[in-house]
Formats: C-alpha cells, sequence, structure tokens
C-alpha cells in the first residue's frame, strides 16, 4: 500500500505537467460539445496535426514560437473544414469529425513524412522561454500553468463578449441566433476553429515537452479529454460560464491523477482506455438509467 | 413599409405532394399598420411569416422592407429590418443563457458584433427599465436562466426582445397560442401596447377571431395561398365575430372554436 502510494506520489509533477497540456485539449473539446451543441470528433485529427506541424517545422529549422503558432493555424483550418462539411454538405456533425480526423491521419504522415519525428538537437518552446538548453520539471510546469492560467482566462473574457456570446446563442438555439442576426454559420465555423485550434497548440507544445512526435499520439484523445471535462464539471457544475469554462483545466489535472493513481494501484497501461470509456459511459448513461432524460448530451446532428 | 409581391411557393415540386404554400400573393403594409392575419390551416399563413423572416426562399416575386430587397438575404441579415416572436416560448429564447445576456443579443440585432464586454451596467439599467413594463418582476431575475422561466414569462421576454430595437417590420406567429388563456390576455396586452407605443409596423398570424377583431387597423385573410380579403378602417371596426365568420364563409374548425 506504502509502495503504491509512494510510486504515485512521485510522479505527482510529471503527471501535472503533462495534465496541463491535456487540460487545451478537454477545452477544445469542451468548446464544440457544450458550447456549440456540436459533437466534434476532430479534435483526434487536430491534437497530432498540430504536433506534426511543429515537428516537422522545428526540424526545417523554423524558430519554435513560429512553429507552434503556425501549427494552430492548421489545427484552426482543420476545424473550420469540420463545420464545413457539416454545413455545406449537410453531412453529420458526428460523421464530418470523424471524416476530417481520418483524412488529418494521412496528412499527418505526409506533413512528417514517417509515423514519428524525433526532435533532439532542435530547440524548443521550454527552451526560448528560459534562454537554456534543457528545462527542469519545474520549470516546465511554471510555463505551463501561466499558459493554461492566461487561455482561460482568455476564454472567460471571450464568451463574455458580444461576439463570444453570439456563439454561445448559436450553441444554445440556432433559430434565435439567426432570429437576432447571428449568422450561424460564420459562428459554428470560427468556434470549430478556435476548439481545434487549442488542440492544435496542445499537440505542438507536447511533443517540443516529450521531444517527438507519433502519429498515433491522437488516439483516444477525445474520450480523455471527455472525461476530464465531465469529472471537472462535476466538481465545478455547469450553471455559470465561468463554471463551464474552468471545468476542462481543473478536470484534466483531476484525470490525469486518477490515471496515475490507476497505474501505481497496478492498472495495466493497456486497459486504461477500456476503464476511462467504462467511466465515460457510466457518467453519461446514469441519468438514463435512472429513469431521467439523457439532458447531458443533446446535440446537433 | 413591407410589401410582399407575387410570392409564390411551392412545396415538393413536380411530386405527387406538389402543394402551392403562397399561389402569387401580394401584401402591402404601410409604416405603422397593425395586421392580423387569418386563415385556416395551410392557407399559407406561416409560409408567408417565413417568407419575410427568411425560414424559406419563395419560388418567385419579392419581399422588401423599407424599400430594400431582402427576397434572397438570408434571415440573420434580414433581422436588422424584421423581428420576430415565434409561437413556441422556447423557440425565441437562448434557454441556458440569462436574460440580460438574450436581451444583449437582441439589441445588438442588425449590429456588428465586437469584442467588447456584452454587458455592463448602463445596459442592464436599460433592460431593467424595459422588463419592468411588462410587471412580471423580471427586471429583478436579469442573471437568471431563461430556461427557469415559465411559458408565458419567456414569451413575454421573446417579445420584449423582438421589438427592443424597434424592428421595420414585427412579426407575430400566434404567439400567445401555446399560452394558457390567462396568461395568453397578459402576453397580449402587453404585445398591444409595445406596437402602440413605438407605431410598428405588425403582421401577427392568429387563430383567435376575437384577436383579430379587436387588435390592429388591418384583417386579412388567407386561403390557398392567396389574400382572400381584407378590410381596415371603420369596415373593420365594425366587425364581430359572428358576421366575421358568415362573410368569410369560416369553416375551420380551429378558428370556430377559439
Amino acid at each position: 500500500m506504502m509502495e503504491i502510494f509512494n510510486n504515485f506520489y512521485n510522479l505527482v509533477p510529471v503527471t501535472f505537467a503533462q495534465s496541463l497540456i491535456y487540460a487545451l485539449v478537454a477545452a477544445g473539446i469542451m468548446i464544440p460539445f457544450r458550447i456549440l451543441n456540436f459533437p466534434d470528433l476532430t479534435s483526434e485529427g487536430s491534437f497530432p496535426f498540430g504536433g506534426a506541424i511543429c515537428a516537422a517545422l522545428l526540424v526545417a529549422g523554423y524558430h519554435p514560437i513560429a512553429a507552434t503558432l503556425i501549427a494552430v493555424a492548421g489545427a484552426f483550418a482543420a476545424g473550420c473544414c469540420t463545420a464545413f462539411i457539416h454545413l455545406k454538405l449537410k453531412i453529420n456533425t458526428l460523421l464530418a469529425g470523424i471524416l476530417m480526423m481520418t483524412m488529418l491521419f494521412s496528412i499527418n504522415l505526409r506533413v512528417m513524412g514517417k509515423s514519428n519525428v524525433a526532435l533532439f538537437d532542435t530547440q524548443n518552446l521550454l527552451e526560448v522561454v528560459w534562454k537554456n538548453t534543457g528545462t527542469e520539471l519545474d520549470q516546465q510546469i511554471a510555463v505551463f500553468v501561466i499558459l493554461v492560467i492566461v487561455i482561460c482566462l482568455v476564454l472567460l473574457w471571450f464568451f463574455k463578449t458580444e461576439i463570444g456570446m453570439a456563439m454561445r446563442a448559436v450553441g444554445a438555439n440556432l433559430n434565435m441566433a439567426s432570429a437576432q442576426g447571428i449568422s450561424t454559420w460564420a459562428y459554428t465555423i470560427v468556434g470549430l476553429g478556435i476548439a481545434n485550434g487549442l488542440n492544435g497548440l496542445a499537440g505542438a507544445i507536447l511533443v517540443q515537452q516529450q521531444g517527438y512526435s507519433d502519429v498515433n499520439m491522437g488516439l483516444g484523445i477525445l474520450i480523455d479529454g471527455l472525461a476530464a471535462v465531465i469529472i471537472g464539471e462535476t466538481l465545478l457544475g455547469r450553471q455559470a460560464v465561468w463554471r463551464q469554462i474552468a471545468a476542462p483545466f481543473l478536470g484534466s489535472v483531476v484525470y490525469y491523477q486518477l490515471i496515475s493513481l490507476g497505474l501505481a494501484a497496478g492498472l495495466q497501461p493497456s486497459d486504461i482506455k477500456l476503464a476511462t470509456g467504462i467511466f465515460v459511459l457510466i457518467t453519461l448513461g446514469l441519468p438514463v438509467l435512472r429513469g431521467g432524460s439523457a439532458e447531458t448530451m443533446k446535440l446537433r446532428e | 413599409m413591407l410589401e410582399v409581391k407575387d410570392a409564390v411557393k411551392i412545396f415538393h415540386r413536380g411530386t405527387v405532394n406538389e402543394r402551392p404554400a403562397l399561389n402569387g400573393l401580394s401584401l402591402k403594409l404601410e409604416t405603422g399598420d397593425f395586421s392580423a392575419v387569418i386563415g385556416s390551416n395551410g392557407a399559407g399563413k406561416s409560409t408567408l411569416l417565413n417568407a419575410i423572416a427568411g425560414g424559406i426562399s419563395i419560388d418567385s416575386g419579392t419581399v422588401s422592407v423599407d424599400g430594400h430587397d431582402l427576397t434572397s438575404s438570408p434571415t440573420h441579415k434580414r433581422a436588422k429590418w424584421v423581428a420576430r416572436v415565434f409561437q413556441d416560448p422556447l423557440g425565441g429564447t437562448a434557454g441556458p443563457m440569462t436574460i440580460e445576456e438574450n436581451l444583449a443579443l437582441a439589441a445588438l440585432r442588425g449590429q456588428r458584433h465586437s469584442l467588447r464586454l456584452g454587458l455592463n451596467s448602463q445596459r442592464r439599467d436599460y433592460y431593467r427599465d424595459l422588463l419592468k413594463t411588462l410587471g412580471l418582476g423580471l427586471e429583478d431575475r436579469l442573471t437568471a436562466k431563461v430556461e427557469l422561466l415559465s411559458g408565458g414569462q419567456r414569451q413575454s421576454l421573446a417579445l420584449i426582445m423582438a421589438i427592443i430595437t424597434e424592428p421595420a417590420v414585427l412579426l407575430l406567429d400566434e404567439h400567445c397560442a401555446a399560452l394558457d388563456p390567462k396568461t395568453a390576455g397578459i402576453v397580449m396586452d402587453s404585445t398591444v401596447k409595445a406596437i402602440e407605443a413605438a407605431g410598428l409596423t405588425t403582421l401577427m398570424v392568429t387563430h383567435n377571431m376575437q384577436h383579430a377583431i379587436e387588435y390592429g387597423n388591418r384583417l386579412i385573410m388567407l386561403e390557398a395561398g392567396q389574400l382572400r380579403l381584407e378590410m381596415s378602417g371603420a369596415e373593420k371596426t365594425s366587425l364581430d365575430v359572428e358576421s366575421l365568420v358568415e362573410r368569410f364563409h369560416i369553416t375551420d374548425d380551429k378558428i370556430l372554436l377559439s
């Protein structure tokens, strides 16, 4: 028992650093699911897409900041494409996302030229911030904490602005939104762009932190992010905008510590996805089994 | 001023289900006209409203407001001139958003949305004053989510939202039909007061003959996608339900029963 706790305890900082990066993915999943009412699966593709673009550009000699920003722009465009596929071709939201992430898999391989790219002798974002080579864990955490807090605050502000409120209206009631002069197309496209831009940013930062990019790094990320969002919502609630926006960030930190605890307790890494999937199923399904309505997941098709 | 010219809309064209909803309908409302629209089911009332608001595009003909041709504009572009209260109280408001946020979005109708904060104390004071006119106590619940309101409260809010920008044309789509009689009366009173105060050009679809006679300076009856009859001024004022039914040979049960 003591040994399990020690194993877990020693990993808390490493897990915390990773969970901050994945918090951006959770936010990028929360925005379409909860704010736009658009179940977007693009993240499975846009997250590694951000990583692939960033890795390829770093290898090509780009500055880490430029590489990261271009990765965000690429993932933003991927999100816009998913929205456009749904709006223009009337393809179901889920299918639009699956199409996009499937196509992105090939694109990611093209971008990287192979299935994984090592970043040993290139400079990364953390080294730019700390002006040195090779960063300690506490330095990483400091950067990530600030980044995550800034992004969380920017999102909070954004969704209180006129444009942000209009975007929330599109998710709340399409008819009402267009009757109030809001272009549901433009806001859906930009909203999915922003969400996937966050996914791409997370991918770009992760490859720089871990020193390599892998085409499979998005596998299961959606369910991880969804689990994080659900945990955050359970802890914070969804009644106020700030709670909804803070939920994925807090949820991600808690979720990855739980996973780490599970691993320390002897859970096989290969079983994690099953465990997470069951967790998400139970939280989404429980209200229905109790006889309530499926209020938690009423989404656009 | 609202002008609909030779509007044609045929649903399921070229199939066995082909059904003309608007059949060369023309209609003109002068600024400040308040017209009730009656007609049996399938007469084209909803299609007419949708054609004006932008929910459907007509096959031929034109729709213009104050000289702006809106025929091919999407709904959100028409919102600058046209406001609408839906029949369904859930239709015209965003349930998960607060009362003040709904009002802020309505007040921005027809303007460019910016990255300024959507709410400030000045705007809140203004919304409070507007809500006071309803007398429902909503002015003390600005930060309550709209989904917590009753149907009548929600519809009253939708009404305030529709008139907040003083639209060139106000469309009321049986907006009291889903409410209980008492609430419907309250909402109807607020509606008429607001329309008269601002002199809004209004088209009100209703199944309630009494409302159609009592309110507005004009009355329009649609049948088979065409203007069957219209009256205004003294002719309308002298009307009662019986003579209306008799004159228009109304046989629709839903109209007679309401």
